[in-house]
């Protein structure tokens, strides 16, 4: 049996072993006493039972069923071959079983496979806690989290930082972290997949700022209309949107978030003046020190 | 006409964007901003029991002309008739 501490979640992990799961999922080993807030039980090898709950969603690497109560149940497949690999069944509001293809027992090793089963995002969402993709990066213990799409430029510009203000910064996370608001203030926590860049750490700031980054041959920082902000965010929260209150707690977040969090977008190029730019920006607004 | 229940209606400082939920997100990407008048267009659409109703419904809440409220808001439903986001509750009805 394995226990983890994700975000606000307690969970006991049965039928794996920590050989079987990823690295960066053992960064959230935990030893919590008492009940956990979710268990697991993962199958490995055996027949899921018929599945008679019906169709809310689906996409090309999942298919959620609506069981009664609110429960859900989900078929989830290899985003490239459509391969079915796992069953997911809530059998209660903390019971969760997990049924696993054998012939993928070896991709339990991959950050979004492994976490991908667990459903995660559904359960921290229920305790107020948003995945954000974003570069996670601390600055004199903040949290500066650099947003967008894919592509844009995240790592490429938190990176940056680490070159102008090496003493004062580093990456906690590559391409997400979970966001959590405690005694109104809002908070970064490790996220235990990581993307291409490799760089994952169970760790939790304060959030100073969250910056929506563009790219840009001149250097720009843009304040834009809440509404925009709001799109923009929304956009790269996860949200479940076959789920109606998952999708309004999601607004609910965000909305709450941006009144009490500097939220800018920064159109920008990739060089050391970027930075220094972006850092006198932050300053002169306040959002750091 | 009748509303696609699964858009959610939020207003964010003045401005209005509806944002896809349940099946609806299976072939809809994205949210959709609204104008003024298009948000409340959106609001009373239900209330309209056809066309011309809905017309006066926004000379009675805007100051513009009757010709421009008519063309902009059967722009504005044929766009909104386009990505099934309302459907007519009676087709045979004159809208």
């Amino acid at each position: 049996m394995l226990k983890l501490t994700i975000g606000k979640l307690n969970i006991q992990l049965n039928g794996v072993d920590a050989e079987q799961i990823p690295d960066n999922t053992l960064l959230f080993r935990s030893d919590f006493q008492g009940e956990a807030d979710l268990t697991y039980t993962i199958r490995i090898g055996e027949n899921p039972p018929v599945i008679s709950s019906p169709v809310i969603y689906r996409a090309k690497d999942i298919m959620v069923f609506g069981k009664p109560d609110g429960l859900e149940a989900r078929l989830l497949y290899m985003p490239d071959s459509r391969d079915c690999y796992a069953y997911y069944e809530e059998i209660s509001e903390k019971e969760i079983n997990i049924y696993v293809n054998g012939a993928y027992l070896n991709h339990l090793k991959i950050d979004t496979i492994f976490i991908s089963l667990l459903a995660l995002e559904r359960h921290e969402e229920r305790r107020g806690a948003f995945i954000l993709h974003c570069a996670y990066m601390s600055f004199d213990g903040k949290a500066i989290l650099f947003s967008g799409p894919s592509g844009i430029g995240k790592s490429t510009h938190s990176g940056l930082w680490c070159n102008e203000y090496p003493d004062r910064t580093c990456v906690l996370n590559g391409d997400k972290c979970l966001l959590t608001m405690d005694d109104g203030r809002l908070f970064a926590n490790g996220w235990p997949v990581c993307g291409s860049s490799g760089i994952c750490q169970n760790e939790r700031r304060e959030v100073a700022a969250i910056i929506l980054l563009q790219q840009s041959m001149i250097n720009q920082f843009i304040e834009e209309k809440p509404m925009r902000n709001f799109k923009q965010l929304l956009a790269q929260i996860t949200v479940n949107y076959w789920n109606n209150q998952y999708t309004d707690d999601a607004m609910n977040f965000i909305e709450s978030l941006l009144q009490r969090t500097g939220c800018a977008t920064y159109a920008c190029n990739i060089s050391s003046e970027a930075v220094v730019t972006l850092y006198n920006k932050l300053k002169e607004k306040r959002w750091i020190c | 006409m009748k509303k696609n229940k699964e858009f959610i209606v939020r207003n964010i400082a003045d401005e209005t964007v509806l944002v896809p939920v349940g099946e609806t997100t299976q072939d809809f990407n994205g949210m959709i901003t609204l104008s003024e008048v298009g948000a409340f267009i959106w609001e009373h659409i239900e209330e309209a029991p056809d066309f011309q109703s809905l017309v006066r419904l926004i000379l009675n809440e805007y100051d513009v002309d009757e010709q421009t409220a008519a063309t902009d808001a059967a722009a504005f439903l044929n766009q909104l008739l386009y990505m099934q986001m309302i459907v007519p509750n009676n087709p045979e009805k004159q809208w």
